[in-house]
């Protein structure tokens, strides 16, 4: 082999495998990339209906818990929180993971990212919309929560406490799911136009006309477009660490051992994105195979994902490590009663041991080339994370409050049908939301991957010294 | 004054694009614009745009935030029913850090949303544009070129597009 030819060749060997798959032209991406719109799908439709009939747990689940009260529900004192905030925290955190793909990423341009944000981002919305449901539901008359949550004039003349974590939370969250929508939608945009343009049946014409706006891809509008993009990135990247940073407020700034933590903020954002970017892959390698993305969701993508999960797991261990040596190092026999004895052999240790085990182990494996490229164990990886995720928030909530400062006030919880219900629903619904986004919207960034795919092919042909 | 009327030019290309509009430009056409799938680079400079008036309306509407966040709390938790605890100094508060930042994202991210809504005079669902059954395939795959002339200049306009390399020339119906 010549030199040129040799070095050509090595330069190929070495070079990471291509964010878009193959040489397609954009009506290629197009067709590939809109299919799921326009072609039904069996699995879709059993999965649908699955999703539905869960659903209908969630639906039981509130109409008990509205009619009867949340006397219903498992928590009672001195487990005066429990599944209602751990679940609430859980899908927070969840939403995370779709702001920093679709912000973060973008700010840092990261190209991987553009073929996962608009999955991403969908999941945050519909992950928030689950949260919101709790907070809302656990008022007990959530017709009354407008003006126990919001400052709005009422006869009684009070506003809200603005000392109050639980009502920055109200700001956050409500903040965060307002600036997701309209980023998301903004977004979608111009891909609703495409597929307003590629739909031949007026009906779909018609409705996809109506929610594309009038978009036509005039150059004068991109120029707007791009800033305005771009500064929604901006303006969300210190929101979503704010959310979480406000989330973990509403336990840190309290008294008891396992809450009073400085370390909560950071650790609880690192949290949020380990297991928002766990439940993305839960999601996506479905998704990817059901729809055939492949080309556009490619091993590369999974494998970057897996990166930032295995970084996140050492932020979040790092603050498991934080707690447990603060609590020996303050010589409170409270915080080392409870992170000493409570968590590792108390009544719930097995959830502590789990939480350890998921979030800390399993992400280990990811040190591994083998591991971050075998799409099954990425699969049960992720989902073994969520479960991690969702233990560490029963870990914090309820092992902090069954033991707390007076053994007088000691006493165990359980969740009732009704908490299972609620929960199992909210997965149901989640689920449920998710599967229609894959039908009725373009679920990859249709404009965002066209662009990517001219800058390779222009990078390509600028390295190979031609023009494209 | 004669009627406008506006017509389109498919390019093959970004290059055979900006050269056309470049050429028209030097004609004496100012009114052009271009439709692509994705935002091409460098047709600001081409078609000699201004500059976005988007993060000024965001920075504005943030401080807008921000100073009606500090005011809100201040006067709903220390005028109109004045929360006093152990007589600690109330104004300004730490606490009020977190809503006083949601606020001003909050202004900032939806007037960013509307401001574009506005400046496109969006939504709109119906334009003559859409009339021309070939530019659908500005949103998919194709590059087009729009020039807003007058009626009698149609058809020299139309030569000329296709002189500078148009694979497929349009007009635009006139608006009903």
């Amino acid at each position: 082999m010549t030199p040129p030819a040799q070095a050509a060749a090595e330069r190929e060997a070495l070079a990471p495998m291509p964010l878009i798959a193959g040489h397609p032209t954009d009506a290629q991406l197009n067709t590939e990339l809109l299919a799921p719109i326009f072609s039904p799908n069996e699995t879709w439709k059993k999965l649908v209906g699955l999703a539905a009939m869960g659903s209908g747990m969630l639906v039981i689940g509130l109409t008990v818990t509205i009619a009867r009260g949340i006397g219903m529900w498992g928590n009672n004192q001195p487990v005066g929180w429990a599944y209602d905030i751990i679940n609430f925290v859980w899908w927070i955190g969840i939403g995370h993971a779709g702001t920093l793909i679709s912000a973060i990423l973008l700010l840092f341009q990261q190209k991987w990212r553009t073929s996962i944000n608009r999955f991403a981002e969908a999941m945050t919305i519909f992950a928030v919309m689950q949260a919101a449901m709790f907070p809302l539901v656990h008022t007990g008359r959530p017709w009354f929560a407008i003006y126990w949550l919001f400052p709005y004039p009422n006869t009684m003349g009070i506003w809200p406490n603005f000392k109050s974590p639980l009502i920055w939370d109200v700001f956050a969250v409500s903040t965060y799911f307002t600036i997701s929508l309209l980023f998301w939608y903004l977004g979608l945009i111009p891909d609703l136009a495409t597929l307003r343009d590629t739909a031949t049946k007026r009906t779909q014409r018609i409705a996809y006309g109506i929610f594309a706006l009038g978009w036509k891809g005039s150059s004068r509008h991109w120029q707007h477009y791009r800033i305005g993009y771009l500064i929604l990135a901006g303006i969300s990247t210190p929101l979503v660490l704010s959310v979480h940073s406000i989330v973990s407020f509403d336990f840190a700034v309290s008294q008891l051992p396992g809450w009073h933590t400085t370390i909560f903020p950071p650790y609880f954002v690192a949290g949020a994105v380990f297991g928002g970017f766990a439940m993305v892959l839960t999601l996506i390698i479905p998704a990817r195979k059901v729809f055939r993305f492949n080309n556009v969701i490619t091993d590369r993508h999974l494998e970057n994902m897996a990166k930032v999960m295995l970084v996140t797991s050492m932020i979040v261990s790092y603050g498991y490590l934080m707690e447990n040596f603060m609590a020996w190092y303050s010589a409170n026999p409270y915080e080392s009663y409870l992170f000493f004895v409570t968590r590792p052999f108390g009544h719930y240790a097995a959830i502590y041991w789990i939480m350890l085990f998921c979030n800390v182990i399993v992400p280990q494996t990811f040190w591994w080339k083998k591991a971050r490229t075998s799409v099954a164990w990425l699969w049960i990886a992720s989902i073994l994370v969520g479960i991690g995720m969702w233990a560490e928030r029963f870990v914090i909530i309820v092992i902090s409050l069954y033991r707390d400062f007076l053994p007088s006030s000691w006493g165990l919880y359980a969740p009732t049908w009704v908490d299972w219900f609620i929960f199992g629903g909210t997965i149901s619904f989640f689920s449920l939301l998710f599967l229609l986004f894959l039908r009725f919207v373009p679920s990859v960034a249709l404009a965002e991957v066209k662009e990517l795919n001219h800058e390779m092919q222009h990078e390509k042909a600028h390295a190979a010294g031609g023009h494209p | 004054m004669s009627a406008e009327r506006v017509v389109l030019g498919k390019y093959p290309s970004v290059d055979a694009l900006y050269g056309a509009a470049r050429a028209l430009q030097a004609s004496g056409h100012s009114a052009l614009d271009f439709y692509s799938p994705y935002p091409l680079p460098g047709s600001d400079e081409v078609l000699k745009l201004r500059r976005s008036p988007v993060p000024f309306v965001a920075g504005a509407a943030a401080l807008v935030g921000v100073v009606s966040g500090v005011l809100m709390q201040w006067w709903m938790n220390d005028v109109d029913y004045a929360i006093n605890v152990a007589n600690r100094s109330v104004v300004p508060s730490p606490t009020w850090m977190p809503v006083t930042f949601e606020l001003g994202v909050l202004l900032a991210g939806t007037s960013i949303f509307f401001g574009l809504m506005a400046l496109f005079r969006f939504p709109r669902p119906y334009d003559p544009l859409f009339e021309v059954e070939a530019f659908r395939s500005a949103t998919i795959d194709a590059l087009w070129l729009s020039v807003a002339v007058k009626a009698e200049q149609v058809s020299t306009v139309s030569d000329e597009l296709r002189r500078l390399g148009a694979a497929e020339v349009e007009l635009v119906p006139e608006e009903a």
